[in-house]
């Protein structure tokens, strides 16, 4: 798995890592996915979403990024599984999200938390961090 | 993690880390609770979380837990804080995500007997008229000026609408409207989040509950209240909804990319911050006035859906009287003593209650545990800003909670203690176990030993519906 999820008292807690950032980004939503946990219908309707965004540096970026992506989420009440990332650099980035409207969600998240997120790579030269998704 | 050996025991409910226990504190932490409960706070983050407040620019006398505190992100839940008006900063995340997210309590002038053999027709009827769930819309889909008015008017305009009673705002944190409210500060993107959720609980803790007067601890101040015996009550616990999660989101976005202009270096981003003064921390404290509004309209609307329910139930003549309705994720504009003069603070409350004398204060405990009303006293002013704790406090994580519950089991021990319960998600409800949940009694116990309030009455769940 590309990510765990990891204990925390109140919210939700979870490390992920991956080769590249671009994976790591990519992995963070599906992460996140899992924990709004949707209900799909068999014939869902497909919709897309743009995002653009720059920011201070790759952390923060991320951090937006998956804000904006629960905004949209929310706003079309669609569960977004693919994203193509047109550009991509650690301060910027534009994509295109794409995904199928779901009938419920089992879990909300009010945000993206910054606490304890912080962009690294480890010894394997993997890229991680931790991301608290606030419940 | 803070070790124990940096906690110095101030009396047998408080405990102090001092300001040398780290070189960037700006004053001392201070944790109210027993020895065992603070052997339970160690083992997270919360104490660690604490002086990371303590580092903030402008915080005067101490950063502050109270006993139902367990880590959070930035500050921990159950924290308050206080900054200098003029030379402090605002934080959103001293506030949370969820703004303005409370509890109100309703009460009836019937007693439980009268309710026998009706809890389910009880539980239905709530479920049906108060929407619940994630993301679930309401009645009212409000636009443009519409919403705006809300977010500039709270419950007050609430009541305009139709929504209220006259009595209702008196009885309201602040009338239910905090007058530095400004609509065009809430971005669009936070109107479009929010705009169809008055008049809906959500999901994760949030829960309307019918409950009674199973205890009373001091006659005359329930009396004062209008409590007594055996009487059913309703307890309301949400908050801002979309709109506020969303207003917090942009404001610390905002934040983050402005700290090094404002000299600040911080333990954690999360704690994101403006000074008061700046154009950045009026406009979040604007901001989150409007998202803070919202909730008491949201509260105020969920309690007239409730209203209808109970009409249809018992009849036009059995009204619901709101006793009172408290904040508990909040910053307020406060006058307190420091150093023997009065000064205007921003007291940030974070899963914790304004607890003024006199003033009821509401503490929800853990699903089927029930509740607690109190009443603030002098000592609150003294020695918390005028705060209280706010619950029982999480101690088991939701994943674990969910793992270790079994769903039909705790329905089962609820139906045993004769709770009727009306939930969208099993899965929602293991997370809300009560095993995941400190004693509420100790934590109330705390609160009231150390003279912060005194205790008035117990509540009993009879009914406890959840999205």
């Amino acid at each position: 798995m590309p990510y765990e999820i990891l204990e925390h008292t109140a919210d939700v807690r979870v490390h992920v890592h991956a080769a590249s950032l671009v994976e790591l980004f990519s992995d963070a939503v599906q992460a996140m996915n899992e924990i709004l946990d949707p209900t799909l219908p068999e014939q869902a309707k497909v919709v897309t979403a743009e995002i653009s965004l720059e920011a201070p540096d790759v952390t923060a970026l991320l951090i937006d990024f998956l804000n904006d992506v629960l905004l949209q989420t929310q706003l079309q009440r669609t569960t977004f599984r693919d994203i193509a990332l047109h550009t991509f650099t650690d301060t910027s980035l534009r994509a295109t999200l794409s995904g199928q409207r779901f009938a419920s969600l089992g879990r909300d998240i009010k945000a993206v938390t910054w606490h304890e997120a912080e962009i690294r790579r480890n010894r394997n030269r993997e890229w991680k961090t931790v991301i608290v998704f606030d419940i | 993690m803070v070790p124990k050996s940096a906690l110095r025991e101030l009396s047998p409910f408080v405990r102090e880390i001092p300001r040398s226990y780290r070189s960037d504190m700006r004053v001392p932490a201070r944790v109210y609770a027993t020895p065992s409960m603070i052997e339970r706070i160690l083992q997270d983050r919360s104490l660690e979380q604490l002086v990371n407040v303590a580092t903030l620019p402008g915080i005067v006398k101490y950063a502050l837990a109270m006993p139902d505190v367990h880590e959070g992100y930035g500050f921990p839940v159950g924290g308050v804080a206080a900054f200098d008006e003029e030379e402090g900063i605002i934080s959103p995340g001293g506030i949370g995500y969820d703004i303005n997210c409370g509890v109100r309590l309703l009460c009836s002038s019937m007693q439980k007997e009268a309710l026998s053999g009706r809890l389910g027709d009880i539980g239905r009827a709530i479920y049906a008229e108060v929407p619940s769930g994630v993301g679930k819309g309401g009645m009212l889909s409000l636009k443009g000026r519409q919403l705006d008015t809300v977010l500039e008017g709270g419950a007050k305009k609430m009541l305009e609408l139709g929504y209220g009673l006259e009595a209702d705002i008196r009885r309201i944190e602040s009338g239910g409207c905090l007058d530095a409210a400004e609509a065009s500060l809430v971005s669009d993107h936070a109107k479009a989040r929010g705009h169809d959720q008055l008049g809906t609980m959500g999901a994760g803790n949030h829960f309307v509950e019918v409950e009674y007067v199973s205890a009373i601890y001091d006659e005359a101040e329930a009396a004062r209240m209008g409590l007594f015996r055996h009487q059913v009550c309703v307890m309301i616990h949400t908050g801002s909804r979309g709109l506020g999660h969303q207003v917090a989101t942009d404001s610390i976005r905002l934040m983050n990319r402005s700290l090094a202009r404002f000299g600040f270096s911080l333990p954690d981003r999360e704690l994101a911050c403006a000074p008061f003064r700046s154009p950045e921390g009026q406009d979040y404290w604007k901001a989150m006035s409007a998202a803070a509004n919202f909730a008491w309209a949201n509260r105020q609307l969920i309690t007239w859906e409730i209203r209808e329910a109970w009409k249809r139930l018992f009849g036009r003549d059995e009204g619901l009287e709101l006793l009172y309705d408290v904040a508990h994720n909040i910053a307020k504009i406060e006058t307190h003593t420091v150093g023997g003069t009065p000064k205007k603070l921003v007291v940030h409350r974070k899963g914790a209650t304004r607890a003024f004398p006199g003033q009821p204060v509401l503490i929800p405990g853990s699903m089927g545990t029930g509740s607690y009303v109190l009443s603030g006293r002098e000592e609150a002013l003294k020695e918390s800003f005028g705060s209280s704790c706010h619950g029982a406090g999480r101690t088991m994580s939701r994943t674990r909670a969910r793992k270790e519950t079994d769903a039909g089991e705790l329905l089962r021990e609820l139906q045993e203690k004769g709770i009727v319960v009306q939930a969208g998600s099993k899965e929602g409800l293991t997370e809300e176990a009560p095993s995941a949940y400190k004693d509420v009694d100790e934590v109330v116990g705390v609160v009231s030993q150390s003279g912060i309030a005194k205790k008035v009455a117990r509540l009993k769940p009879l009914a406890v519906i959840k999205g």
